[in-house]
């Protein structure tokens, strides 16, 4: 584990994952991840369908309990505690929410409630999370609508948006909670094509603001062109890792070279 | 037919038809509370819990809701328990409507979305701001046609409640019956004034279903 220290201009240890193991049932997804992510970096990781990338997002934000290892962020162990006698306990739901308040998750479906407008979403975790009194809480909400380019469909209700425009409201909502780190999970891959682009472009500005993000996707341009950090899974474990301009033009995995071989025959061009 | 009968039992009746809307009133009130306890424990872990829930739904929806008032009313003071015949009326109402509504509110809950409530959870919302803010609203726009139903059919099960002789418009009308000996008057008022009752619920739900679902047609 690397240090600390802030002395320096090293930035520090955001999300670090221990040896950690999940299971459903008898089935392992995943077999013992060893990943550390900086602050103020982007982590991408890809891999084929079910090897693991939900799974291994959803235990940093403790939508799934984890078995074995550890989940860190910030240097905090998430999900777990220690009884008197020094074994491992699972924490209470709401105080994993409590050390939980820095990170939030962008889904696939994007999640947003339908009952809610576009701005009473946004409002919701600061109204209803954060105490937020009211009029502050919508002029929060329509900074975070103007960030994403939503301010203009404030009072329309989620259904009737196209889902790039869904999407680029939950990233506010998201927003609203304030975090220091921010986890999507195939936040482009419901979309039709066209829209791909407005949604990337929202999540490539908060990259360039120095958020702290790990993104599981598809895009292999924006994996190449944003992370800082690309991760490959295979069968629930960490096949390859490294900076993206590794990864992508001297893959040294097999399993890597032809993931990537199929993905570039399946879209045309490579990244 | 004789019109001049109801001149002198109008007002008794009419005191019957308020005392039905009360005790309807309670007992859907009370059910609709209590049926959403039930549903939560239907939720919880534990073999006893599911017990419980099981043996409750099969009880309060496999009798009669005239065996259970009979029990409650005449078998109460074995126990130690001798209420008044209108409590025993408001809560069996109440228990027998809730078997329903749990089961209602159920298929309510597990139609929503997964994803929505992960959303609250990740966003650091409390489980009873979740219910409250992101679960009912929804729910109810589900529900509403349902729990209609089952409300008007606890409305004409009501009736059931004059064989403990709480006063309410079907004891009204059977004492009118007895006293005079007719059987068309009492009965076609009874007719008439459980419809109207019916009817305006069904016009109240619809209003409130409309302003329920409204996000869905915008
Ligand atoms: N809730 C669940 N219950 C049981 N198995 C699951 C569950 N979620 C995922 N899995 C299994 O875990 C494996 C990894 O799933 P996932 O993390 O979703 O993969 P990916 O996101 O990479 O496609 C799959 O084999 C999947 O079937
Ligand atoms: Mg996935």
């Amino acid at each position: 584990m690397t240090q600390q220290t802030h002395a320096d201009n090293t930035p520090r240890t955001a999300v670090e994952l221990v040896k950690l193991r999940k299971r459903y049932d008898d089935n392992e997804v995943l077999k013992g991840i060893d990943l550390n992510i900086l602050e103020g970096q982007v982590t991408c990781i890809i891999g084929g369908s079910g090897s693991g990338k939900s799974t291994l997002l959803r235990c940093i934000n403790f939508l799934e309990v984890y078995q074995e290892g550890e989940v860190n962020v910030f240097g905090k162990t998430i999900g777990y505690g220690m009884d008197e006698q020094g074994n491992r306990e699972l924490l209470p739901k709401s105080l994993v929410q409590q050390e939980l308040s820095e990170v939030c998750m962008v889904f696939q479906q994007f999640n947003l409630w339908p009952h809610l407008s576009v701005l009473e979403n946004v409002m919701a975790p600061l109204r209803w999370v954060k105490g937020v009194p009211l009029a502050q809480a919508k002029q929060r909400a329509l900074e975070l609508l103007t960030k994403v380019g939503m301010e203009h469909k404030a009072e329309a209700y989620p259904l009737s948006l196209s889902g790039g425009q869904q999407q680029r409201v939950a990233i506010a909502r998201s927003l609203a909670k304030d975090p220091k780190i921010m986890l999507f999970d195939e936040p482009t891959s419901a979309l039709d094509p066209e829209l791909v682009g407005e949604v990337l472009k929202v999540m490539q500005e908060l990259a360039q603001e120095g958020m702290t993000m790990v993104v599981v996707t598809h895009e292999m341009g924006f994996a190449a062109q944003v992370s800082d950090q690309v991760v490959f899974l295979a069968e629930g474990k960490i096949e390859e890792q490294g900076p993206p301009s590794k990864l992508f033009n001297a893959p040294s995995s097999p399993k890597l070279q032809s993931f990537l071989e199929t993905w570039s025959s399946r879209n045309g061009a490579a990244a | 037919m004789d019109f001049s009968l109801y001149l002198e039992f109008g007002p008794a009746l009419l005191k019957g038809f308020t005392y039905t809307v009360y005790v309807c009133s309670l007992g859907l009130l009370l059910g609709l509370v209590w049926g959403l306890v039930l549903y939560l424990i239907s939720l919880r872990p534990g073999a006893l819990w599911r017990w419980f829930y099981r043996g409750y739904l099969a009880t309060f929806r496999g009798t009669p809701l005239l065996v259970q008032v009979y029990l409650l009313f005449y078998g109460g003071p074995f126990i130690g328990l001798s209420l008044s015949a209108e409590f025993v009326g408001v809560l069996c109402l109440a228990l027998y409507v809730a078997a329903y509504f749990a089961e209602i509110y159920r298929s309510g809950f597990e139609s929503l979305a997964k994803g929505q409530l992960e959303a609250a959870q990740d966003l650091g919302m409390s489980r009873i701001t979740t219910l409250v803010k992101i679960q009912l609203p929804q729910m109810l726009a589900l529900i509403i046609p349902p729990c209609l139903n089952q409300t008007i059919i606890m409305v004409k099960e009501s009736a059931i409640l004059s064989v403990i002789t709480v006063p309410e418009m079907t004891t009204a009308a059977v004492r009118m019956a007895t006293q005079t000996f007719t059987v068309v008057e009492p009965y076609l008022f009874l007719a008439l004034a459980y419809w109207c009752l019916n009817f305006a619920i069904a016009k109240v739900a619809n209003y409130c279903e409309l302003r329920a679902t409204h996000y869905l047609r915008s």
